[in-house]
């Protein structure tokens, strides 16, 4: 009784009801809205610098021309997209991570591997070269040049792909990177070149990171076209048993797609008009024979 | 007796576990209009919150026209009350959608609620400001759009909660008998929460005198004044002059009283039915200045009354008369008509205070 | 600073020139933030309400919550509502996860607690005869909160504001359930991200311009609703 008195326990009750009905509401707005069946559009996994380079803005629009699918590429780190695949979270996969790649098909999560296309690592620096990295006879060389000569060095230190290819590089110069010259970012290959442009300092990045930003940074291509640095993409199938979400029927649509020469010769295409040369080379099933070039590091050039 | 329209039975009010309000007994009859007066912290604004029934009792009932109002049907019972707080508190729209709230929220159609509250509108003086933003008003209007909400709703009862405190005195003077004569014409009832005596004593028919969340006193105004029970509520009605005294002698219904600390300052005064005096017993005595009246040596008060003669100690001037305080040597305050002399009063003066022996009042409890 | 310039420049260009997906990305922009920002309002206004007018077991508990949800990363909001839109999540089967209506969940999950935790504030600040004045008058519940909100209403706009700026402008949220698909979910924030990760620091300074002159269209035209009736004050 005291609470009816005041109106306060009332009060809360009509409230309450109030915000329920509104939540009701909303959940009903949120149903309403999945109008876009599942089975209308695909969701890739893919990484951030395949997405950054605006391919898949590209080639979405054809997609949806000719197979009637929506496709949905969402960008992580390669280490989430497969993770994401290993979850059931999206339909097929769009990767660069040679070993993680081979860790994910070993333990199932993924029925089919195929070469798209590819492109490749590059080592710039300041054009002074402090370290005549531009004289090195392989990769592995020029990061030798790098630590020996003490020249400013910026990582990644993301645990991204090009992290992780910098890591295997300096394992197999037999090098430990630290001290002084060498710095970690912890950011995105864009803003790691800035650093490196305003340090004068060495990094490695994709080419085409590197062509997009190449008018505003101090720096040059000083090593580039070692096998060790090629970057190879794959689409990976998922595996549905893993997780009834799985749209491996779509999946298998997109790697149709991407295989096909009309999207074999557009990728090789892409990027031309803006940068002057493209940014991935198409290799479908590894026509160009790169998945022998990409000789493993753990074997340096002499 | 007419019927009780708010009827308090062993209401008990507690704030932070302490008792504010004890009050075993207490009624709003309809028509009649009741002052609650006391010191700050009396309890007189908890009373009139637990009469419109914006808090619970924290023991005891309240009945609204006979219904004993519970957290069920209050919202229904306060439609028989309108409050006015201190403060006229307008909300944030035109006056006419303030004014109209009360109707509006017993779910009249707004064109009925407007046209009536713009009666009421009419009614206090402030029709032309219908259009205006509440916001807008000054503190008197203000009042005055509040007042016409609080009657638009056809209240059985007004409970007004010092409703002109804030008001300026002249403002104050043209409110008072419009609402006075408002309640008259439409015969409902109000109770008036105010520490103005002069407000309390120009508004209602009867007086309840609060102290300590209780009530001490309650009657006729003028009864209350000629004679207060206690001491103290002699006081809290502001009756001018309070004497200790001493019965010197019994001369058949009157007594002579010897004023303590006044060496042989004596008066007469009548004996109350059915009180017993004896000589050497000490006794209060109040006597309202109105009783009195103050001459010049040479004029004679009436025959029979009580003549003191003193010197002036104050003077303050009102548009009946002077006040004043003569010693005699026993401070007594009186009234002094204006001289026919055009002589005025002065400190220092001779006056003859004269008042009849009925009107002093022996106070039966002398706490 | 040449970006600065050029970048408001293709601004206009943009906008003049009638660019397709910048229009897109503008009408998703509103779309998403100004239907969070509607969902917070009709969640955030009638909680803080209760909040501030209630009085139950667990309010400061309540209180203390709404609090610490006004300062609720982008990202951690995008996290919640994704673990719940996941496909093997319990609203999975919807197929919510990267669409605009996800968007709209996330950013209304950061709005809400914004609008309610200044609604609480604005109901509290309120002079608490107010509510004794409308029992006094006999107004029903509803018609208390109602006529209580009103006159709270220029700090409630306030409200709406900061809830609409904050979901306007975060794209933590935006990106991880939206998934940043370009004409779906794409919105003015991260297409800049985009724009800036790609390099093209123009494009981006233009879409941050569009993205400022469209906040500040929005919050002046929300601040001008309020003031329509805002009294003279005494």
């Amino acid at each position: 009784m005291r609470s009816f008195w005041s109106r306060r326990g009332s009060l809360a009750v009509t409230v309450a009801l109030f915000f329920g009905l509104l939540g009701a509401a909303a959940v009903a707005a949120f149903a309403q809205e999945s109008t876009p069946a599942p089975s209308g559009s695909i969701i890739l996994a893919t990484t951030t610098s395949t997405a950054d380079s605006g391919l898949l803005d590209a080639l979405a629009p054809r997609f949806l021309a000719e197979t009637g699918l929506t496709l949905k590429p969402i960008a992580v780190g390669s280490g989430a997209a497969l993770e994401l695949g290993e979850r059931g979270e999206a339909d097929v996969l769009l990767v660069h991570s040679p070993a993680a790649e081979q860790a994910f098909m070993d333990e199932g999560f993924g029925t089919e591997r195929r070469t798209i296309m590819y492109n490749d690592f590059i080592i710039v620096g300041p054009p002074s070269d402090p370290a005549q990295v531009a004289e090195a006879s392989s990769s592995v060389d020029a990061m030798t040049r790098i630590a020996n000569a003490g020249a400013v060095f910026v990582s990644r230190g993301d645990d991204s792909g090009t992290h992780a290819l910098e890591k295997r590089l300096w394992e197999s110069a037999g090098i430990t990177p630290g001290g002084a010259w060498y710095t970690e970012s912890g950011t995105g290959m864009g803003d790691t070149l800035n650093i490196a442009s305003e340090r004068d300092g060495y990094t490695i990045s994709d080419r085409g990171t590197f062509l997009s930003l190449r008018d505003r940074l101090a720096l040059e291509i000083l090593f580039e076209g070692d096998p060790a640095l090629l970057n190879i993409y794959h689409v990976i199938l998922l595996n549905p048993e893993n997780s009834p979400a799985i749209n491996s029927e779509a999946g298998r649509v997109f790697l149709d797609f991407m295989l096909e020469p009309a999207t074999q010769q557009f990728i090789g295409g892409f990027g031309v008009e803006e940068f002057g040369e493209p940014l991935f080379t198409p290799c479908g099933d590894n026509s160009c024979g790169v998945e022998t070039i990409a000789t493993p590091i753990a074997t340096p050039s002499p | 007796m007419t019927s009780a329209i708010i009827q308090f039975s062993g209401v008990i009010a507690r704030a932070a576990g302490q008792v504010i309000l004890d009050v075993p007994e207490f009624v709003v009859a309809a028509g009649e209009t009741i002052a609650l007066i006391g010191p700050n912290g009396a309890g007189k604004s908890t009373l009139l919150h637990l009469a419109a029934l914006l808090r619970p009792p924290d023991a005891g009932i309240v009945t609204i026209n006979e219904t004993i109002a519970t957290g069920k049907n209050a919202a229904a019972l306060r439609r028989s009350l309108s409050v006015v707080f201190q403060e006229p508190i307008l909300f944030d729209a035109s006056v006419m959608a303030n004014a109209a709230a009360g109707l509006r929220f017993q779910g009249e159609p707004r064109a009925v609620a407007e046209r009536r509250a713009g009666l009421w509108l009419e009614w206090f003086g402030v029709q032309g400001l219908a259009d205006r933003k509440a916001r807008s008003l000054s503190g008197g209007e203000a009042s005055r759009v509040a007042l016409a909400r609080a009657f638009s709703t056809d209240p059985a009862v007004l409970l007004l909660d010092e409703p002109f405190s804030a008001l300026d005195a002249p403002t104050r003077a043209s409110l008072l008998p419009a609402l006075r004569a408002m309640l008259n014409d439409t015969r409902a009832a109000a109770l008036l929460v105010t520490h103005d005596l002069h407000e309390a004593f120009a508004f209602a028919d009867r007086i309840a005198v609060m102290e300590m969340g209780h009530i001490i006193a309650r009657g006729d105004a003028q009864e209350l004044i000629a004679r207060p029970p206690t001491r103290r509520v002699a006081e809290l009605l502001g009756i001018e002059t309070i004497l200790r005294a001493r019965v010197a002698g019994i001369e058949g219904r009157e007594t002579r009283l010897e004023i303590d600390g006044a060496r042989g300052a004596s008066l007469r005064a009548s004996i109350p039915a059915g009180t017993l005096l004896r000589p050497g017993d000490h006794v209060t005595v109040t006597l309202p200045a109105g009783a009195t009246r103050a001459f010049r040596p040479g004029s004679n008060g009436p025959r029979g009354a009580n003549a003191l003669p003193g010197r002036v100690t104050g003077v303050m001037a009102r548009p009946s008369g002077a006040q004043l305080v003569v010693a005699t040597p026993a401070h007594i305050v009186a009234l002094a008509a204006w001289d026919v002399c055009e002589t005025r009063w002065a400190i220092g003066d001779c006056a003859i205070v004269s008042f009849p022996p009925a009107d002093v009042h022996i106070v039966p409890d002398p706490t | 600073m040449n970006e600065l310039a050029s970048g408001l420049g293709e601004a206009a260009g943009l906008l003049l020139g009638g660019n397709p997906e910048v229009w897109t990305i503008i009408s998703l922009s509103l779309r998403v933030s100004l239907s969070a920002t509607a969902i917070a309002l009709l969640l955030g206004v009638p909680a803080g309400a209760m909040l501030a007018l209630a009085r139950f077991r667990g309010r400061s508990l309540a209180v203390g919550a709404v609090y610490a949800g006004m300062g609720l990363p982008p990202i951690v909001a995008g996290l919640i509502v994704s673990l719940f839109l996941w496909r093997n999540g319990p609203l999975g089967a919807m197929g919510l996860l990267y669409t605009p209506t996800a968007m709209i969940g996330a950013q209304a999950l950061i709005a809400t607690p914004i609008v309610a935790g200044l609604t609480f504030a604005a109901m509290n600040a309120l002079d608490p005869r107010y509510r004794l004045q409308l029992l006094a008058l006999g107004a029903g519940r509803a018609q208390t909160i109602w006529w209580l909100l009103r006159e709270a209403r220029l700090p409630l706009v306030a409200a709406v504001i900061a809830g609409f700026g904050a979901v306007i402008s975060e794209v933590g949220a935006a990106i991880m359930v939206g998934g940043n698909i370009k004409g779906e979910t794409r919105v003015l924030t991260t297409a800049t991200v985009l724009e800036v990760s790609r390099g093209h620091f123009q494009t981006a300074f233009a879409l941050s311009f569009v993205l400022l002159g469209l906040t500040y269209l929005v919050t002046v035209s929300l601040a001008f609703l309020g003031r329509q009736q805002q009294p003279a004050r005494r």
